[in-house]
């Protein structure tokens, strides 16, 4: 072989190798990574006249992208997304039949794996129960100044939002049996229909319980100055109602002159109502209808629902739900970074709030959720924010209101 | 693994057997051959087990130990700012005759990663973007043992090669985030060359590789930890496998494949060309099953020539020219949440980085009795692109390196040298385009901020090693050696010093 040949192709090579390096490869990178498929959503509710507008937000759950559009005068909507799992959240306004312009909300899942895919989301009027809501609900509790964890003084503050005179008595507060953190994909399940619970509490009363306009009541898990256990807790002896725990470690820590909420539900010992403290819950307030009440409640709403686990076995399981015609307000709790699904229909709450920025955030005691005040009463009392959306409607890591005891 | 005393020992003992009495060859001229900068040079050729045999036409062992010590003021974050450490190793080439050579190392490293972050894997080249991340990090202990072994034969006009090579790592940080991380790399090296035409050669080799890493992360500390990220690159993440504590499981099989054409042992010029493909799977586990996240695919190829001219017995030159090109491409999978059973959804190729890169050297040596002068500067110039989609996101690097590396062998008396090697490399950044798209997280944005702007700044680098060996009578030679480097970029420096000591025979 003669050495000028070898030189050649070593310069030959070299050259190649510099045209080369500037051109790459693009072959498949482009083209595969188009699996996109044509969402079409139809969007359907009960006498609708006008699909005014409608603000749909759909996010992909490996990805976290998140595409919003809004939509006028239409009930029907063509997207082209790239394949995933996604969560549709739609919070809009329609005009109804009898003219009634009204708030409106949905939520829906889907897959898209194909080309096309069709999915109906029936649209649910948001309730505006014309009632109490909820105002505030503390459930981080706070640490002590050893920073060691203090387990009570936790709340729910639920105001009158109305301009009428209300009656508190023997009102529901439910917990959510499921997490909003996580999806166990439980069968059957309908949460336009009903909001399964693991714990309900009435706040008994044989007298009325009557809140003026603009006023509230508050709910304490144990209604104590909790100032003299911890400096960093708050005076709730002046709450309405408390639900103490019966553990008898604990001792009794029952206050004898504030009357207590019945429990008549809990999967805990001691027939406790235990708050969430990382915020995964969902908590809601009901009224029982006409010839409803708590003895009724435990015959007719049960919850069975099956549901497969990590180890893949399939698991039964028996709890209550009460139904979405009896809830007055609701909202959802989770956290950024956890966040899977809400738990309650959309026309009683459409989103979410939160305290705290990720699991087990250390910076998450002593903080509450609270609705936006967005004006006053002519008696200055304020009005609160409430469009079923909790996500707007909610500031989110709030100072508690009662950091300084009740004060009306 | 075995106590490290015991290996320590084994080790010893294995050198000292092979021991073997040289005294008949100049101590110089062993020392020059055992440590020839040119042999340095063609070390790709020596990829091929089969032209092993031409390695050396002496006998050489090394058996040492050392400290090293980098610490970096400016860094990427995944990369960490520095490493110490200890190591002991023995190495040993062994020319059985003229038809037969078996050459085999081993060595034991305990270390310490320092200050890494964004990452809580090993291996960060072989498996990113694909890491566990989190914000937090810290230093990482980590303990390296490895082992090789090869034997080379020929057999009429053939020659056979076989070499294996295995390595196993164990990194762990006794502190939160708790990680623990553990590797396999096994080689396995099979060449055949055939001499064609008077000492003309061609050669076909392969080379296969599995590689395993398991990885777990937990935490202790009651007050809260940080969210774990699954990264899939420049600074997104996988969104479903995100948070939790979830074990990561990598495996990796690859091969290569190569072509050689060389004569007179390489000595005169070589041609050598290689092929491969690798795929890295990762899979994270969800309570009990493992979920298969993404697929890293990359195909290497690298070619290089060098020819070799000789002036008279004092003068040599040598060429070189190289081009080595990886394009590596992610493929990740989507799950679903709206199935009673974790479905996947979709698959799709999101990542994808190129590098390439062609090399250019000159060598120039001068050899007499008492000096050997080698002197080789280079020109290198490297593209590098590596982008993203869903969201899109991207960056790309093209830089010119040049330099140039010396090493001068002196010898002081019959039983005494002296060895000085300085280098220095400067890389100067030609183009750097960013097309990054922000991440909803704000301390990851500025994470992958200063991540470009460590990748486009210009680095010089300038280092040197000095090495005193000396033969006392009738026992083996002894060395020490010290390396100094110093790299400057953005108006920072990083350090690098290094001890080491042994014996060679």
């Amino acid at each position: 072989m003669k050495k000028t040949v070898l030189l050649l192709s070593i310069a030959a090579a070299l050259a190649t190798g510099f045209t080369v390096s500037s051109c790459s490869s693009d072959d498949d990178f482009g083209s595969s990574v188009y699996q996109t498929g044509v969402l079409t959503m139809n969007f359907t509710g009960d006498q609708i006249a006008t699909y005014q507008t409608l603000d749909i937000s759909i996010k992909e759950i490996n990805t976290g992208t998140i595409t919003q559009l809004t939509i006028k005068n239409t009930n029907a909507h063509s997207v082209e997304l790239p394949f995933g799992s996604y969560m549709i959240t739609v919070n809009g306004s329609v005009v109804k039949t009898d003219t009634e312009e009204v708030n409106v909300g949905a939520s829906a899942n889907t897959d898209i794996k194909m080309n096309v895919t069709n999915i109906t989301i029936p649209l649910l009027v948001k309730q505006f129960g014309n009632d109490f809501i909820i105002e505030e609900v503390f459930f981080t509790g706070v640490r002590t100044p050893d920073n060691k964890n203090y387990n009570s003084g936790r709340y729910f503050k639920i105001t009158n939002n109305t301009d009428k005179v209300l009656d508190a008595a023997n009102l529901i507060i439910g917990q959510s049996n499921f997490l909003t953190t996580s999806n166990d994909n439980p069968t059957p399940y309908d949460a336009n229909t009903y909001f399964p619970v693991k714990g309900v509490m009435i706040l008994t009363s044989t007298a009325p319980k009557l809140v003026e306009p603009g006023d509230f009541i508050v709910v304490a898990d144990n209604a104590i100055n909790h100032t003299q256990n911890t400096s960093t807790a708050y005076n709730l002896k002046n709450a309405d109602w408390e639900f103490p725990s019966n553990n008898p470690t604990l001792g009794q820590v029952d206050n004898p002159s504030i009357p207590n909420a019945e429990v008549i539900y809990s999967q805990m010992a001691y027939n406790m109502f235990f708050l969430h403290n990382r915020g995964f819950e969902s908590y809601v307030i009901a009224r029982f209808p006409a010839g409803e009440d708590k003895n009724t409640f435990l015959q007719n709403q049960k919850y069975n629902y099956t549901f497969v686990n990590s180890a893949g076995n399939t698991v039964a399981k028996s709890v209550y739900k009460i139904p979405n015609s009896w809830i007055i307000d609701g909202v959802n709790n989770s956290i950024p970074t956890d966040f899977v699904q809400t738990l309650t229909s959309a026309s009683i709450d459409a989103g979410w709030t939160s305290v705290g920025s990720m699991n087990n955030d250390a910076t998450r005691y002593g903080k509450s959720v609270r609705r936006k005040v967005i004006g006053q009463t002519s008696k200055g009392k304020n009005v609160y924010k409430d469009t079923n959306n909790s996500t707007l409607d909610f500031v989110k890591d709030s100072q508690p209101s009662l950091k300084n005891g009740i004060i009306h | 693994m075995f106590s490290n005393t015991t290996s320590f020992a084994v080790l010893f003992i294995l050198s000292c057997s092979l021991l073997k009495a040289q005294d008949s060859l100049d101590f110089f001229n062993r020392y020059r051959n055992q440590y020839s900068a040119e042999r340095t040079l063609k070390s790709k050729l020596y990829s091929n087990p089969a032209s092993m045999l031409d390695y050396s036409v002496a006998s050489f062992s090394e058996f040492g130990a050392g400290y090293h010590s980098e610490q970096k003021d400016i860094y990427r974050q995944q990369l960490g700012a520095g490493e110490r450490g200890l190591e002991i190793y023995a190495r040993s080439f062994q020319k059985l005759n003229s038809r037969r050579a078996v050459w085999g190392k081993a060595s034991y490293e305990s270390l310490k990663q320092l200050k890494l972050k964004w990452n809580e894997n090993l291996d960060f080249d072989r498996i990113a973007p694909y890491v566990l991340a989190d914000s937090v990090g810290g230093d990482l202990k980590l303990e390296r043992y490895s082992f090789a072994g090869g034997y080379s034969e020929k057999i009429n006009r053939f020659t056979l090669g076989i070499e294996a090579n295995y390595t196993a790592q164990l990194g762990y940080r006794s502190r939160d985030p708790r990680i623990n991380n553990s590797t396999s790399d096994l080689w396995v090296n099979l060449g055949v060359n055939y001499k064609a035409f008077r000492e003309y050669e061609i050669g076909v080799f392969t080379r296969l590789n599995k590689y395993t890493q398991n990885s777990s992360i937990s935490f202790v500390s009651l007050l809260g930890n940080p969210y774990v990220y699954q990264m899939v690159g420049l600074g997104y993440s996988n969104n479903f496998f995100n948070g939790g504590k979830n074990a990561v499981a990598f495996e990796e099989l690859g091969y290569q494949v190569g072509v050689q054409i060389m004569n007179k042992g390489g000595k005169d010029f070589y041609l050598h060309a290689m092929a491969g493909n690798a795929k890295n799977t990762k899979n994270i586990q969800i309570s009990n099953p493992f979920y298969e996240s993404s697929e890293l695919n990359n195909e290497q190829f690298i070619f290089e020539g060098a020819k070799f001219f000789d002036l008279n017995m004092h003068h040599r030159f040598g060429v070189f020219a190289g081009y080595t090109a990886s394009v590596k491409t992610g493929t990740e999978f989507g799950y679903s949440v709206n199935t009673q059973f974790t479905e996947q959804v979709f698959q799709r190729k999101a990542y994808r980085k190129e590098d390439y890169s062609s090399t250019v050297k000159l060598m120039y040596q001068y050899s007499k009795d008492h000096l050997t002068l080698n002197a080789t500067p280079f020109f290198r110039r490297q593209e590098i692109k590596e982008r993203r989609l869903y969201p899109v996101s991207g960056q790309k690097f093209v830089y010119n390196y040049f330099g140039i590396s010396a090493d001068v062998q002196q010898r002081l008396n019959e039983n005494q040298v002296l060895s000085f090697s300085p280098y220095f490399i400067k890389r100067m950044v030609d183009r750097s385009i960013s097309a990054l798209s922000s991440t909803a997280n704000a301390a990851i944005n500025d994470w992958i901020q200063q991540d470009y702007s460590v990748l486009a700044s210009g680095i010089s680098t300038f280092g040197a090693s000095l090495r005193y060996d000396v033969k006392p009578q009738k026992l083996p030679a002894f060395f020490i050696t010290t390396q100094y480097q110093s790299q400057k970029m953005l108006h920072k420096n990083n350090h690098f010093i290094s001890i080491h000591l042994g014996i060679t025979f």
